[in-house]
């Protein structure tokens, strides 16, 4: 089997790795999965809006990446690709779990504070994690799915149609939807030196 | 003509359409500002220390098992296991004679291989073909032991009465 080395961008030299990590050399597969857990959990945190389940599917999706790490095609995006495998492997979760889910949905406003915590100050880390799972919560999970991939991870809406399989202007529909109830959500209670700007 | 068409055409197809729905920066203060912290927040999360043996060479599913659902798994094997046991048990061990009828001894000097006699309450759950010459017979199920003397009367006082079920 020939395989190409993926070119990489900024940020991503890890992809380099690839042909190690599909012959399994320990040291590759560390260093990849060091690079690549992270996002990934952070991507199941936003699809799934359930801190456990996420790091439940979040390994999952580790396992499932590397067993098919082959399928991959380097002449079309990685961020594109593996998003497409952890959401798929959130939606199976998410049918799962459905009712549950509903019912976390519809309580979620109630569980946001009155005033947001910094997200970036250190003291405040579990309670702006617990503030983002709510908000997150609060959206469909097609909003969610669309507000994770192009404001939170900066995909561009091609890109999110893509990997969603819907067309551009559903991604924008869904979009304006979910930003629409975040803002309903969070305005009020954003902190007032409005320092959580970052552009 | 046909080219200009043809530009034309291609120029249409290789049009982007606006970001207005997509854009960030065009959305008013409030949305920005909450879209902003929901970014801040999550870029903020920080996964869990990892399971994963991202030594091994190998990686399986099973090495990605959590403590907790190892035991689940263990005390669901082992519960299984008990099930089975105590069903096996009880298919395997009950008494035969509930079908049976019960086994008793000649009374009154009932002499062997003679039809004997019986009260009515015994007769739904007594019947003798024969008796053994040591007037003794061991059976399984309910059983009724009865001392015989050497006159053929039965000694109603020595008379034991035993279940097994």
């Amino acid at each position: 089997m020939t395989r190409r080395t993926p070119s990489t961008p900024p940020g991503d030299e890890h992809l380099r790795l690839i042909p190690a990590v599909i012959d399994r050399e320990p040291e590759a597969v560390d260093a990849w999965f060091r690079a690549e857990h992270p996002e990934v959990f952070r991507l199941c945190v936003g699809f799934l809006a359930d801190a456990e389940e996420a790091e439940d599917v979040a390994q999952d999706a580790m396992l499932h990446l590397i067993d098919n790490l082959t399928g991959w095609d380097p002449a079309r995006s990685w961020r594109s690709w593996r998003s497409a495998v952890v959401l798929n492997l959130c939606r199976d979760r998410r049918r799962r779990t459905s009712a549950r889910a509903r019912a976390e949905e519809a309580a979620a406003a109630e569980r946001l504070p009155a005033v947001l915590p910094d997200p970036i100050a250190e003291a405040a880390g579990a309670e702006a994690r617990e503030a983002l799972l709510a908000c997150l919560a609060s959206l469909s999970p097609r909003e969610r799915e669309v507000f994770v991939l192009r404001d939170l991870q900066g995909a561009r809406t091609p890109e999110v149609a893509a990997t969603l399989g819907i067309g551009d202007s559903s991604v924008r529909s869904l979009l304006t939807l979910a930003r629409r109830r975040l803002r309903g959500l969070l305005a009020e209670r954003l902190p007032q030196a409005g320092g959580a700007s970052l552009g | 003509m046909a080219d200009s068409i043809d530009d034309l055409r291609r120029a249409w197809q290789g049009l982007e359409p606006p970001e207005t729905g997509g854009a960030l920066g065009a959305q008013d203060p409030e949305t920005r500002a909450s879209v902003d912290w929901m970014r801040a927040a999550w870029l903020g999360l920080e996964p869990p220390p990892t399971r994963v043996p991202v030594r091994s060479g190998h990686l399986r599913r099973k090495e990605l098992l959590r403590p907790e659902r190892v035991l689940l798994r263990v005390a669901a094997a082992l519960l299984f296991i008990a099930s089975g046991a105590a069903l096996a048990w009880k298919l395997f061990d009950v008494p035969s004679g509930t079908s049976e009828p019960a086994p008793a001894v000649a009374r009154n000097g009932a002499a062997a291989g003679e039809p004997i006699e019986s009260t009515p309450a015994e007769e739904d759950q007594v019947v003798i073909a024969s008796l053994a010459h040591d007037h003794i017979e061991m059976r399984s199920g309910p059983v009724r032991l009865i001392l015989l003397t050497d006159s053929g009367v039965t000694d109603g006082a020595a008379s034991i009465e035993a279940t097994d079920d």
